[in-house]
């Protein structure tokens, strides 16, 4: 992990909410479902800045930095932070769903799984995001219907939905991988051990902030 | 007046508890205006993440509730405590307070190590005089005693009173309060925040018209106003959510 200091430079918006465009120090590199911690003087708590495109030290933030930043506020940058996800070269059918948002956070394995010609099903219920034309897009409700067709399923889901979704994926077999991208707050990214972030699986506890924020879904464990 | 050399810090300024992990060796390289540090909270065994733990915003400030997950005092001890002796600073170590039985073995165990410059006492609200009594003399020891309480704690001159030998200091922290969750469910935890600053005063006000030195922590989000309360006789000062977001404004 680094530290370093930043000034944002633009602001997009997609559906009604601002991403931020960074430009990143050299040899700062991050992967799928790594983030950046970043805040500005005024903030009280570091926000959580996820990838959806990476070009050369140029990163586009998905929709969610906080609504008072504006284009010229400095930023004081961590990481890169969590762990990195690699889409495993065998996988030829992909199914990405994302229950919290419109799926711009899948937007990095998209690019990868285009280009390795995986077929992609997205799930979504707020399709609100452009995607290729090679992407098929469904409900949310039609994942159970996807389980014998993938290799892979990559889920977006809040901490609180994992229970949810246990029960939508209750006939996936032991054999099929499926991680979950597990969103829950991350206030200290691990300077702390604070525990905002705990995450039950079978190995105990996990800190989302440190041992995330994807984590095997078979490894997950109930959070009632 | 006391000043923070007299607690034996090398500046006067530290971290609140929980706001630094078990080993912040690598935070502390960057950190290096602190001269001291103080552990996450310890209890006696181990205590699991809050089911409905929270991090919950308000103007001014946010309510944290995580139920201090800790792995209990021994094997915190095992896997840190040889990591705090090639600190540079001072290791204070926070501890729940459960019992006084819990306090003395907990308290008895650290005196064994050489890597713990004072304990921090944790005193929760709505105790009697009689239960603070109890358990402040179960943390009497060879280890300097810091008792660290909310801001908005009524009972301050009661700890002077006590006599204890090895009573340091007393610490204000983060008072607890209640607010919404987006879920709309009613959740308790620590407040912090510059939002707290006017009480962090008032209650600074209040302790120096006893004899212990003060330790201050509540809403200070920069060193200037960190300074102004050490110019007001606190004798030292905690950071808290800045050490998050990793600036402190001068």
């Amino acid at each position: 992990m680094q530290e370093f200091d930043l000034i944002l430079e633009e602001l997009h918006l997609f559906g009604g909410k601002s991403a931020a465009k960074l430009s990143l120090p050299l040899g700062i590199t991050l992967g799928f479902g790594q983030y950046l911690l970043a805040s500005t003087y005024d903030d009280l708590l570091p926000a959580v800045i996820f990838p959806q495109a990476l070009e050369g030290n140029l990163m586009l933030s998905t929709p969610e930095i906080p609504s008072d930043w504006k284009v010229g506020s400095s930023l004081h940058v961590r990481g890169p932070l969590g762990k990195r996800f690699q889409l495993p070269a065998m996988v030829k059918r992909l199914v990405c769903a994302s229950a919290r948002d419109a799926g711009y956070l899948f937007k990095p394995i998209i690019s990868s799984a285009l280009l390795q010609s995986t077929s992609l099903v997205m799930c979504l219920d707020d399709p609100v995001m452009d995607l290729p034309d090679l992407v098929e897009l469904q409900p949310i409700k039609n994942l159970p219907d996807l389980i014998s067709w993938t290799d892979l399923i990559l889920l977006d889901i809040s901490l609180n939905q994992v229970d949810e979704f246990k029960l939508i994926l209750n006939n996936v077999p032991a054999s099929l991988p499926v991680f979950a991208f597990i969103h829950v707050p991350m206030p200290c990214a691990g300077i702390s051990d604070c525990g905002l972030c705990a995450v039950q699986t079978s190995h105990g506890i996990k800190s989302a902030c440190m041992d995330g924020p994807i984590f095997a879904w078979h490894e997950l464990r109930s959070m009632t | 007046m006391s000043d923070y050399l007299d607690l034996g810090l090398t500046t006067p300024f530290m971290n609140a508890s929980g706001f630094l992990g078990f080993n912040p060796a690598r935070q502390l390289e960057k950190l290096n205006s602190l001269g001291g540090w103080i552990t996450p909270p310890i209890s006696h065994r181990r205590r699991q993440p809050a089911s409905d733990r929270a991090i919950i915003n308000f103007p001014g400030g946010v309510l944290i509730h995580n139920g201090l997950p800790n792995a209990g005092f021994r094997k915190v001890i095992n896997e840190e405590a040889s990591a705090w002796r090639r600190l540079t600073i001072p290791t204070w170590v926070h501890l729940v307070v459960e019992s006084p039985q819990h306090i003395r073995e907990i308290v008895s165990r650290m005196e064994d190590l050489d890597s713990v410059a004072a304990i921090e006492l944790g005193l929760r609200d709505n105790l009697t005089t009689e239960e603070i009594t109890s358990l402040c003399c179960a943390a009497v020891g060879k280890i300097p005693l810091v008792v660290d309480v909310p801001i908005n704690w009524s009972n301050i001159t009661v700890f002077e009173k006590m006599d204890l030998p090895n009573l340091l200091a007393i610490s204000l922290s983060a008072p607890r309060g209640t607010a919404f969750s987006p879920a709309q469910k009613l959740i308790s935890g620590r407040l912090y925040g510059p939002a707290l600053f006017p009480q962090t005063l008032a209650s600074l006000k209040k302790a120096l018209d006893q004899s212990l030195p003060v330790i201050l922590g509540g809403g200070i989000d920069s060193y200037h106003k960190g300074k102004q309360v050490l110019e007001m006789g606190a004798a030292a000062v905690k950071f808290d959510l800045p050490l998050w977001t990793g600036i402190i404004p001068e």
